[in-house]
């Protein structure tokens, strides 16, 4: 069903209230719900939490912006704890790893395969074998230390197998920037698909920092500081590929217009009717931001807000099992690798690369991401489903 | 707490026997990119092992306080149980809640029961605190098995606070908790008898008597709850067999 955000003007911005019970709702169920539900908690999560860093960032550099943004960015905060505290308490930080691992492969999957900017989409996939291996190593952290399997979080959807190493996934900072898309000539949908994975990325990045001390386990703790790392460097190429001349009211106009396209393709999907019917308030909501914003842009900035903003929307992100998609890009792009901007193979790597002499520093008291998954295979129901012919534990020294 | 009716438990594999079936055969295309089994995870835990700091110190005594040579481990000890008892309190007073909000038909357990409960679980705590300040400690002071004890117990609080457990899944936590306890206070009253502290050995052993009641009543609901459920008792057994 087509949108046209110009003409649909959603729930005005006073009429946007909550209580403190309305933004603590009853959680979707980790036994019961589809694993997509939980993966478009967590994204909208991020889409929210992207939302109030954009306007925090904008209100210090725009003084005339301030009160607007403030009054915005008030829903926002509510919206984002609505929709985050939907996660239930069973769900434990891994396991909500393991769902934020999964948004980044489903999603970023779905966006690659929709971006008409054949570059871009090569930055997606580039993005999406990174994140891809970081789910396999997450499922042999949570089967070897918590005896847990990650399928029961992924309900088969999403394949736990290697991607490109992590090991190899560390960059120097100048192999991490891409060229942004050009804000004249690129697609309506360029421009949401970068600002819906930079969010994704972005909330992964702060929620590994956030979570990553609470692990007991030395081998949890490294794991998270080493993933941590790749998703700041994610962030790093995802915030490059948008366009850096974009006007701070373009930019915010096209923030509303992201959470509008992304609440709208939660609604096209959802499963369950009660989080149906929130993300279905919400694009309400946030087609009231857009609207709000139109008369700021018009009013305040004098332009037309019509110029920066597509009259339907794109198609929506398609929330279901990417699996072959992901395999092919596995199968052709696994050894790729990056030089400045683009994209080589890991043959044309140089000794002294910056990238290989940085990734010598850092993995030179070996990797964890390889440690933690040694010889790993998943299996339903943990690798201590394998019959075994010695004793589980060998007692060696290890000192 | 609604009725679980047209929900459906998704995590297993056979729910979606096509998309399991190449998950497991993705499993053999895509092989290990580091060789070892989950004993190499031993190459990181050791070094942090071996060069580990305590969790935390055992606090000494006030300035001016009775100085009789109270063995550490005591100290560390009472210091644990004062808080697991404070916590048990509370996971009491949340069960409580719990049991008042809902109405189980037919349940075995009565509010006065887990008030009693309550109460004496209350009632230890503030013993403990009053014995560790004659004894010249300081009850708020939080030693390394307090809060050992307290990081084992969180996953209980998270149990019994969590508004979708029913009273028959959070007895599994309370037996859990009451288990630990009477273990702890049988360890108590040893370690007083080693130390020939009459005086502590027979607070302990009171404490030790209510918390045998404890356990008792705990296990006595666990079992009713699973032994009273649909198809398992023998009265419903033969009405379903009649039927």
């Amino acid at each position: 069903m087509a949108l046209d955000i110009i003409r649909e003007r959603g729930t005005p911005l006073d009429r946007q209230q909550f209580t403190w019970r309305d933004l603590v709702q009853p959680p979707s169920s980790k036994l019961d719900d589809d694993a997509f539900t939980k993966v478009r908690i967590v994204l909208m999560n991020g889409i929210e939490s992207e939302a109030v860093r954009f306007s925090h960032a904008c209100a210090r550099m725009n003084k005339d912006l301030q009160l607007p943004l403030a009054r915005i960015r008030r829903s926002e905060q509510h919206q984002q704890t609505l929709v985050n505290w939907l996660l239930p308490s069973d769900l434990s930080p891994l396991e909500t790893t393991i769902v934020f691992e999964q948004v980044a492969i489903e999603v970023t999957a779905s966006v690659a395969q929709h971006e008409p900017d054949p570059y871009l989409a090569q930055v997606y996939r580039f993005g999406l074998l990174e994140d891809f291996d970081h789910m396999y190593r997450y499922s042999a952290l949570m089967d070897r230390v918590m005896g847990k399997d990650s399928n029961s979080i992924l309900q088969s959807y999403t394949d736990v197998v290697p991607g490109r190493p992590t090991s190899v996934e560390h960059r120097a900072p100048e192999d991490d920037l891409r060229n942004p898309y050009d804000r004249t000539s690129a697609a309506p949908i360029t421009k949401l698909n970068a600002l819906t994975i930079m969010a994704g990325e972005n909330q992964t990045h702060d929620y590994y920092m956030t979570i990553g001390p609470m692990f007991a386990d030395p081998v949890a703790r490294q794991l998270y500081a080493e993933i941590a790392s790749i998703e700041e460097q994610h962030v790093t190429q995802y915030e490059s590929i948008i366009d850096p001349t974009e006007s701070w009211i373009e930019k915010w106009l096209m923030h509303e217009a992201a959470e509008v396209y992304n609440y709208w393709s939660c609604v096209q999907t959802e499963s369950n009717p009660r989080i149906k019917a929130i993300w279905e308030r919400f694009l309400d909501y946030e087609l009231g931001h857009l609207h709000y914003v139109m008369e700021i842009c018009q009013d305040v900035a004098k332009q037309d807000p019509a110029q920066f903003l597509p009259a339907e929307l794109p198609e929506p992100i398609d929330y279901s099992s990417q699996r072959e998609f992901v395999r092919e890009t596995l199968r052709n792009e696994v050894d790729l690798r990056a030089r400045g901007p683009e994209f080589i193979n890991k043959s044309e790597e140089g000794d002294d690369s910056p990238s290989v002499l940085y990734r010598k520093q850092m993995n030179r008291e070996d990797s964890p991401s390889d440690t933690v998954s040694a010889g790993y295979l998943w299996t339903p129901g943990t690798e201590l489903s394998i019959a075994r012919s010695e004793p589980p534990i060998r007692r060696k020294k290890t000192a | 707490m609604k009725a679980r009716q047209s929900r459906m438990n998704r995590t297993g594999i056979t729910l979606a026997p096509e998309l399991s079936r190449k998950m497991i055969e993705g499993v053999s295309e895509f092989p290990p990119t580091s060789s070892g089994d989950s004993s190499t995870l031993m190459t990181i835990r050791a070094p942090y092992i071996q060069a580990a700091e305590p969790v935390g110190s055992i606090p000494p005594p006030p300035r001016g306080g009775a100085k009789d040579g109270l063995p550490l481990i005591l100290t560390n000890k009472l210091g644990e149980r004062l808080a697991f008892e404070r916590t048990g309190t509370r996971l009491y007073e949340a069960f409580l809640g719990k049991l008042i909000s809902v109405d189980v038909p037919k349940s075995p357990i009565e509010p006065k029961d887990v008030e009693h409960i309550l109460e004496e679980e209350r009632e230890h705590f503030l013993m403990l605190s009053q014995m560790i300040e004659q004894l010249g400690g300081d009850p708020t002071a939080v030693t390394p098995a307090a809060d050992i004890v307290g990081v084992m117990s969180s996953g209980l609080v998270q149990v019994l606070t969590d508004p979708r457990t029913t009273v028959d899944e959070c007895l599994g936590a309370l037996l859990t908790a009451e288990l630990d306890d009477n273990d702890a206070w049988v360890l108590l009253t040893k370690l007083a008898t080693e130390l020939g502290r009459k005086e502590l050995v027979k607070e302990f052993e009171e404490a030790l008597l209510s918390e045998d009641e404890h356990l008792m009543m705990v296990r006595g609901w666990v079992e009713a709850a699973a032994l009273t459920q649909p198809g398992v008792s023998a009265k419903s057994r033969s009405k379903s067999a009649k039927g």
